[in-house]
């Protein structure tokens, strides 16, 4: 007769230490990336140009101003409404002479709002404006037409 | 008397556990993988701005010669056209053969309708900077 051998429970013991090797390292890129995250800020559709260069951004004092919506304004990483943009730039650039504006703007936002930050800068006295780009060749003025396919019968 | 000896380096066990190293590093390649974003790098167009309310304070004679053109963004049956002097452009292409056509130290002014999406209104700024037109302001005139 055959005998069986007893399960033993003693010997299935799950090595944990893996398992807190990774949660420890998620804690820790996730404390890390909460507080200096820019990604979000930094996420904009730039308009493309080809006579644009590279930025000299040395010995300057730059205030960049990302646009993403016409509700969604940054200065830096801090969210700002227009109603609220000059008395930042106020509070935080007291000195503005030869100071300039970096602006960031999504590239479908209607020109109106770009007008109206310009004017906001102008009125500031902060009068050298940067147009961030990508460089590549501008989206032509008219849609292509529309491919039209084949009536399917 | 039986002596003990310390068993050789070849005898004893050395085993290094792989594991949890293998599990950090696919951990951070599939992080890596999912997250990295190939970032265009950025480029700009310069613009110098006018101060407002400081006209008085400008110098005319630097200006008083200067030709000025204007250019009009418009939208027509839902598709943006260029108005320059009286004639009708439909390409960034055209716009810069006939600017080039100009002399250099013209002024264009940039007069865009609020809708027009701001990707047109640098579109425009890059044919005038191509046809080396540098004197470039923008109306705010609502």
């Amino acid at each position: 007769m055959r005998a069986y051998r007893r399960r033993s429970w003693a010997r299935m013991v799950a090595d944990l230490t893996p398992l807190i090797d990774v949660i420890f390292l998620i804690i820790i890129f996730f404390v890390i990336l909460i507080n200096f995250s820019q990604i979000h800020v930094r996420n904009v559709v730039l308009p493309n140009a080809d006579q644009a260069y590279k930025a000299n951004q040395h010995n300057k004092q730059i205030v960049p101003i990302t646009i993403r919506t016409e509700d969604e304004i940054f200065i830096a990483k801090d969210q700002v409404s227009l109603a609220t943009l000059s008395s930042r730039i106020k509070s935080e650039y007291p000195t503005r002479s030869g100071v300039t504006a970096l602006i960031r703007a999504n590239e479908d936002i209607p020109y109106e709002v770009i007008k109206l930050v310009m004017t906001k800068l102008a009125e500031l006295n902060i009068d050298k404006v940067e147009f961030a780009t990508w460089a590549g060749t501008p989206d032509p003025l008219l849609a292509p037409p529309v491919e039209v396919a084949p009536n399917e019968t | 008397m039986k002596l003990k000896f310390l068993k050789s380096a070849s005898e004893r066990e050395m085993a290094v556990s792989m594991t949890p190293l293998i599990d950090i590093v696919f951990l951070l390649m599939v992080f890596f993988l999912m997250t990295i974003n190939f970032e265009k790098p950025e480029e700009v167009l310069t613009h110098q701005l006018p101060q407002l309310g400081n006209e008085a304070s400008e110098d005319p004679s630097k200006d008083w010669e200067k030709v000025e053109l204007d250019l009009a963004i418009v939208k027509h049956n839902g598709e943006l056209q260029l108005q320059l002097q009286e004639r009708t452009l439909s390409s960034y292409e055209d716009l810069h053969l006939f600017l080039e056509q100009l002399p250099d130290d013209i002024v264009i002014i940039i007069n865009a309708a609020d809708d027009v999406p701001y990707k047109h209104i640098i579109g425009v700024y890059n044919s005038c900077l191509k046809a080396n037109k540098e004197d470039i302001v923008f109306s705010f005139a609502s």
